[in-house]
């Protein structure tokens, strides 16, 4: 007897499956295959971002990439990034937070930034932060 | 009277009609289907509706290995291992079919796979292993393709 793919070769098996069962597989998956699986279709995007939105805490840090010449961002922000919508009201641990790295969180639709363990933040961190209250708070 | 004969047998039929008699003490595995056994149908035919005859083997083979206690761990692995390979479309079934059936250990083992598939590929790769068409629109295929070359800078270096 043939499979439902070997009836219809292009027919996408994953995204037959029942929401529950694309969602535990997506949760076995680690954030940068998340990230590329959202990349596919409207329909794995939208289970990234629901999976994503239960995502508790994420730490930055900015990492130089020596070949090209610019720095990259570590996966969680890369991910955050993508699912921009979710990043209104962020929470996350920084106990390697880098300075640079609240650029990549800090954008117009942000409305709440919630930062926990931030007793090594520097003095810098926190003129980022000040500057983005300053610049996007009404009024 | 042999050992054979004390064992309760189950009737499990598929979807196409065949069907299969196993050990209760393997279809016990079947959660989903568990209470009808606790009502005492042994012996009585369950229909398996959503199941096609050739998952059904699978599952039952699986479930047979798994209840041999006389397996060690290393051969339950091996069987694991060898078990998922199969082509996608089998894997997808045999999914769904431990969904229904409710075998956490089997529905652990698929989706663990089709995770480890996934897991490191591009969304090129992913599209391409699974067979998913390109829905989105140019603006949002120009925004991942920009991710995923972001995401995958060490690897588009060398390109």
């Amino acid at each position: 007897m043939a499979s439902s793919s070997d009836q219809n070769p292009l027919l996408p098996g994953m995204k037959l499956l029942p929401s529950a069962l694309i969602a535990t597989i997506t949760s076995k998956l680690d954030i940068r295959s998340i990230q590329s699986l959202a990349s596919t279709c409207k329909t794995f995007r939208s289970y990234a971002a629901h999976i994503l939105s239960f995502v508790p805490t994420f730490h930055l840090f900015v990492r130089y990439n020596h070949i090209l010449g610019y720095s990259a961002i570590d996966e969680f922000v890369e991910t955050f990034i993508t699912f921009k919508p979710i990043l209104e009201k962020p929470k996350g641990g920084c106990t390697r937070l880098d300075d640079f790295s609240l650029d990549f969180l800090i954008h117009p639709s942000l409305q709440e930034l919630c930062l926990y363990n931030c007793a090594d933040c520097t003095r810098t961190c926190w003129f980022f932060v000040k500057c983005w209250c300053d610049f996007y708070s009404p009024g | 009277m042999s050992s054979t004969e004390a064992k309760k047998m189950v009737v499990l039929k598929s979807f196409d009609g065949v069907t299969f008699e196993v050990e209760e003490s393997v279809a016990v595995q079947f959660e989903s289907i568990r209470h009808m056994f606790e009502d005492n149908l042994a012996g009585s035919v369950i229909p398996l509706s959503n199941i096609k005859s050739e998952i059904l083997s699978k599952v039952i083979d699986y479930c047979k290995r798994h209840a041999d206690d006389t397996t060690d761990e290393e051969d339950l692995k091996a069987f694991d291992a060898d078990f998922v390979k199969v082509e996608h479309g089998t894997l997808f079934d045999i999914i769904r079919a431990a969904n229904y059936l409710n075998i956490k250990s089997l529905l652990d083992l698929t989706c663990q796979t089709v995770a480890d598939m996934i897991k490191g590929k591009t969304p090129a790769e992913i599209r391409e292993l699974f067979n998913i068409s390109d829905e989105f629109t140019p603006e949002e295929e120009e925004e991942a393709s920009i991710i995923t070359r972001f995401i995958y800078m060490d690897r588009y270096a060398d390109c």
